[in-house]
């Protein structure tokens, strides 16, 4: 049996019409460098991968009915290329919003990936992850105790460091915030905004432990389901009626994952919790003159369908100047941070966020803003990977900086 | 009678193969884990008979198969391909086939030379022929990128062999029938590709009884073989795909969350 895909998804393999709209979509093989022997790179396609898979599959059953419909026997050889290619994707699903007969593509690879990941064939590289997380509860593998140490490098820092009895609403803040000295300024930047109007909040400092996105994205959602279980119960034990994210991956798994286990308690993301506070007041921006492109997160936008909420702060800002790219919402383009691509494939990664820089340039706004820690990281290293001047910003540095110039 | 038995026995062998290539892909699927783990064949039962009273499930299906809604999805080129392939596929199948079938069993109350039976069949190898030339010049003259995969191009000529030469042995096969029964020009115009091969081989002064049997012989065993085929190969989507497009009931829209609590300080 098939326990890692479902019916449907075995209904999509035979779905496929080999039209290739999700190779033209797809980023990580329109970035594939040829001279980097990996195997066989046209696995990086969707479309060829899709067709690996379905011979891999109806190849696991005998009889002449499988061979006749394409299934094939698959050696270690063959196997370890299949894994080559479906661990270099980010995830982003722009190969889904192509696909003409509606094949849930992203499923599919994460689904392919517990396949593989179960039978042995998962990068080393990511094993590290899941030690790390087993072990700290984090993806980095620091000490967890040290997860809140980003309010100790605050300049102002409030003397309860963020950690409220009581609190309605717990900011899960998300490993690479925590963590990551470059975008540590997004968990300062929106823990400073919701005290400025009056959101009572918390953070859980080292009782936050990771979503176990990243473990989900290698193939290995049931080593998160530890992870899964002490967030659950931390959020009951400490009654918040909220959970916010500024990370779109913590906020997507929380939604798809968390939720039936938190009946009542309402999951949103900063950009979502940010248009309510400035629509009803609690909020409001004061001038800030910035010509600005807004970056569509993957995980917050296709994946979420999160695509007005972040458009209505950016142009709620007095002075602010938000300019379209030709690739948006549905269209954005990724930027390679996604998928645990980082860590399977860095250079890829490196020039799939190369060029969605360019594109989103190309509208002439001097800052990028995006709603996504990895996004931020990842964009920040290509612009000064290309020698850029261009600031790359976090949605809620943005309201941060309109909010606390206007007193 | 001897040729009757032979079409009859070529038609159900390749209703077996279609059927068990069917089976082969059904019983593929079945294989698949369930949601919350209920029994694989009770699940599927109560899913298709779900769709199958759903009237926005047969909407959507049509909306696919007759409107190719989506379908062309970011490509025009791609758009006028599907569309012609998959309309004159189901003209020649469903009036074509059908059609002759009921004739045969004299059940029909038209005939080959209707007028609007003759036109229906010649425009549905029309469209196939400027579907396959579409998807013939997408793979092999510009030699797209995403089409160039390595595996399955054999089955992309298999198709196009499949299509090509049962167009062709179509309108032959018209062309010596319209020959053979002496058909009047006025009536013989409405398969107007057949009639305009006719004009141009009518010279030939072949045995038109005997050459009409020969090339529907080899445009029968293109069709069967053709349909036997389907299960086998990409054609399958025809059904897996609707299957999926009736099922898709789409994304929600974006969650409107002005509205909700702020969670204040002070409990508002």
């Amino acid at each position: 049996m098939n326990s890692n895909f479902s019916i449907k998804q075995l209904v999509e393999l035979d779905a496929c019409t080999r039209c290739g709209e999700c190779q033209v979509a797809c980023e990580a093989f329109a970035n594939i460098d040829s001279r980097n022997d990996r195997g066989r790179e046209d696995l990086v396609s969707p479309s060829a991968r899709l067709w690996e898979l379905r011979a891999f599959l109806k190849g696991t059953r005998p009889g002449i009915l499988s061979r006749l419909s394409g299934g094939r026997e698959f050696d270690e050889s063959r196997l370890k290329d299949l894994a080559a290619g479906a661990y270099r994707c980010t995830t982003c699903a722009r190969c889904v919003e192509r696909c003409p007969v509606g094949i849930e593509l992203r499923r599919l690879w994460l689904a392919t990936r517990e396949e593989l990941a179960a039978a042995g064939y998962s990068p080393e590289e990511l094993d590290v992850i899941r030690q790390a997380v087993a072990d700290e509860h984090n993806i980095v593998g620091y000490p967890n105790v040290e997860r809140a140490s980003w309010v100790d490098y605050m300049v102002e820092a409030p003397e309860d460091g963020y950690i409220r009895r009581g609190a309605l609403v717990v900011y899960f803040v998300g490993c690479v915030s925590s963590f990551s000295p470059a975008v540590q300024s997004i968990a300062e930047a929106y823990a400073q905004t919701l005290d400025a109007a009056g959101v009572s909040f918390t953070i859980l400092g080292e009782d936050e432990w990771c979503c176990g996105f990243p473990l989900l994205a290698a193939g290995m959602s049931r080593a998160a389901e530890e992870v899964k279980r002490h967030n659950i119960e931390k959020i009951r034990s400490c009654g918040a009626k909220a959970v916010t994210f500024s990370c779109p991956s913590c906020y997507k798994i929380w939604r798809d994952e968390y939720s039936i286990h938190l009946p009542g308690v309402e999951l949103i993301h900063s950009t979502q919790f940010l248009a309510r506070l400035i629509a009803q007041g609690r909020l409001k921006p004061g001038q800030l003159d910035l010509e600005v492109t807004y970056h569509d997160p993957c995980d917050l936008a296709r994946n979420a369908g999160v695509y007005e909420a972040p458009r209505r702060v950016l142009t709620a800002i007095p002075g602010l100047r938000l300019i379209e790219a030709k690739h948006v919402r549905e269209d954005g383009h990724c930027c390679g941070g996604g998928g645990d691509l980082e860590v399977t494939d860095v250079e890829l990664a490196g020039r799939i966020a190369d060029g969605t820089v360019r594109s989103l340039l190309d509208t002439g706004a001097h800052s990028i803003v995006s709603a996504c820690q990895q996004c931020k990281r990842t964009l920040v290293s290509s612009v000064q990977r290309q020698e850029l001047e261009n600031e790359v910003l976090d949605i809620v540095e943005v309201v941060w900086k309109a909010v606390s110039e206007n007193g | 009678m001897h040729e009757s038995l032979m079409f009859e026995i070529g038609k159900w062998a390749a209703a077996l193969v279609f059927f068990a290539g069917v089976w082969g892909n059904v019983s593929f699927w079945l294989t698949g884990s369930t949601p919350r783990g209920s029994g694989r064949i009770a699940y599927a039962v109560r899913r298709i008979i779900g769709l199958a009273l759903s009237p926005r499930a047969w909407g959507r299906a049509v909306s696919v198969v007759i409107f190719q809604k989506g379908v062309g999805k970011g490509s025009p080129a791609r758009t006028v391909m599907h569309l012609c392939l998959a309309l004159g596929l189901m003209e020649l199948f469903f009036i074509g086939s059908g059609g002759n079938a009921l004739i045969e069993y004299g059940l029909a109350d038209f005939t080959k030379d209707t007028a609007w039976f003759a036109l229906a069949n010649e425009i549905g190898g029309l469209l196939l022929i400027v579907g396959a030339a579409i998807a013939i010049s997408r793979r092999y003259v510009l030699r797209l990128p995403q089409l160039r995969a390595p595996a399955g191009t054999g089955e992309d000529a298999v198709i196009a062999i499949l299509i090509g030469l049962g167009v062709v042995t179509g309108y032959f096969a018209e062309a010596s029938r319209l020959l053979a029964d002496n058909v009047a020009a006025e009536a013989a115009a409405n398969s107007f590709v057949g009639y305009g091969i006719a004009r141009i081989i009518e010279g030939m002064g072949a045995n038109w009884h005997g050459l009409h049997a020969s090339i529907w012989w080899m445009h029968a065993a293109l069709g069967l073989a053709f349909f036997a085929y389907v299960p086998f190969s990409r054609l399958f989507h025809v059904f897996s795909a609707v299957l999926l497009s009736a099922a898709d009931e789409g994304r929600p829209a974006e969650p409107q969350t002005d509205a909700g609590s702020v969670y204040g300080v002070s409990g508002n």
